[in-house]
C-alpha cells in the first residue's frame, strides 16, 4: 500500500490517479512475452518498465536484422507480381 | 474460400482484403494490410533506384533505406491519430530534407550528450522509455504508457510482416 503512495509522488501530477497508472501498466504487461503470464501483483511497475525497454530494443534489433536480410534478397528477386500473393499469405 | 485474386481490379482487392478477418488477436488487419502495401511499394522503388550489386557499401545503403522505409510505412499506416506516429513521420521527413552538414552537426551534439550521460548511474527507466518511443520526450507519463502500448503492437506487426516477406523471398 505504501508503494502506491510513493508512486504517485514520483509521477508528480496529482490528477493522474494510481488506478489509471496501474491499469496502463498491466495493459503493457500483457504485451510483453517475458512477463505476461506472471500475476500482476508479483510484477512491479518498474519491472514492467524495464521489460518494456528491453522488448522495444529487441524489436528494433529484429527490424535491423530483417532489413539487412531483405537488402540482400532484394537484389535477387522479381517483386512486381508478388504483391497480391504476399498479402494473401500474410493474412491467411 | 478460394478466390482468384489476380482477376480482381485493384480497388476490389482492397475491399476484399479489408473485409477479411485477421487471425491475430492484437493486430488490426487494415493497418497490417496498409503497412504491407506501402512497404512493398517502397521496396520496389528501392530495387529500381539502387544498383543491383552485392558490394558491402551498396548492401548497407540499401539496408538503411529499407529500414527507414519500414518505419515510415508503419507510421503512415497508423496515420496521424497517434503521437508516436506523428513524431515518426516528422522525423522521416526532416531526415529527407536535412542536409549532410546539418546531419553531421546533430550527430556530434548527440555524441557529446551520450558521453556526458555515460557516467550517470542508475538510468531512470522512464527516461529510457521516453528515448525509445518516438515523441516520448514531450508526453506526460500516462500518455507515454498508452503510446508505448500502441507502439509495441505496431512494431510487432511490422516485424511479423517483414519476416513473412523475407521468408517469401527466400524460397
Amino acid at each position: 500500500m505504501s508503494s502506491r503512495r510513493s508512486r504517485s509522488r514520483q509521477s508528480g501530477n496529482s490528477r493522474i490517479t494510481d488506478d489509471q497508472i496501474n491499469d496502463l501498466v498491466s495493459k503493457l504487461q500483457q504485451l510483453l512475452p517475458e512477463i505476461r503470464d506472471r500475476r500482476s501483483d508479483k510484477v512491479s511497475a518498474s519491472m514492467v518498465l524495464q521489460e518494456t525497454c528491453n522488448y522495444i530494443r529487441s524489436l528494433h534489433r529484429e527490424v535491423d536484422d530483417l532489413s539487412e536480410r531483405l537488402s540482400e534478397l532484394l537484389a535477387t528477386t522479381d517483386a512486381s507480381s508478388a504483391q497480391a500473393a504476399i498479402i494473401r499469405s500474410l493474412l491467411m | 474460400m478460394v478466390v482468384c485474386l489476380s482477376i480482381y481490379p485493384k480497388k476490389s482487392l482492397q475491399l476484399y482484403l479489408a473485409s477479411m478477418n485477421s487471425k491475430s488477436l492484437s493486430s488490426n488487419p487494415c493497418r497490417k494490410t496498409s503497412f504491407t502495401r506501402r512497404f512493398l511499394r517502397a521496396l520496389a522503388e528501392i530495387r529500381r533506384e539502387e544498383p543491383n550489386s552485392s558490394s558491402h557499401v551498396d548492401i548497407s545503403r540499401r539496408c538503411q533505406r529499407i529500414k527507414v522505409a519500414a518505419y515510415a510505412s508503419m507510421a503512415s499506416a497508423v496515420g496521424s491519430k497517434r503521437a508516436w506516429s506523428r513524431a515518426m513521420i516528422c522525423k522521416v521527413r526532416n531526415r529527407a530534407i536535412c542536409r549532410a552538414s546539418m546531419r553531421q552537426k546533430i550527430k556530434i551534439s548527440k555524441w557529446k550528450k551520450a558521453v556526458a550521460n555515460k557516467h550517470r548511474r542508475d538510468v531512470n527507466q522512464e527516461d529510457e522509455l521516453r528515448r525509445l518511443v518516438p515523441g516520448g520526450k514531450s508526453m506526460d507519463f500516462c500518455k507515454l504508457l498508452e503510446e508505448t502500448a500502441h507502439y509495441i503492437k505496431s512494431l510487432t506487426t511490422q516485424v511479423q510482416v517483414m519476416r513473412s516477406i523475407a521468408d517469401y523471398y527466400s524460397t
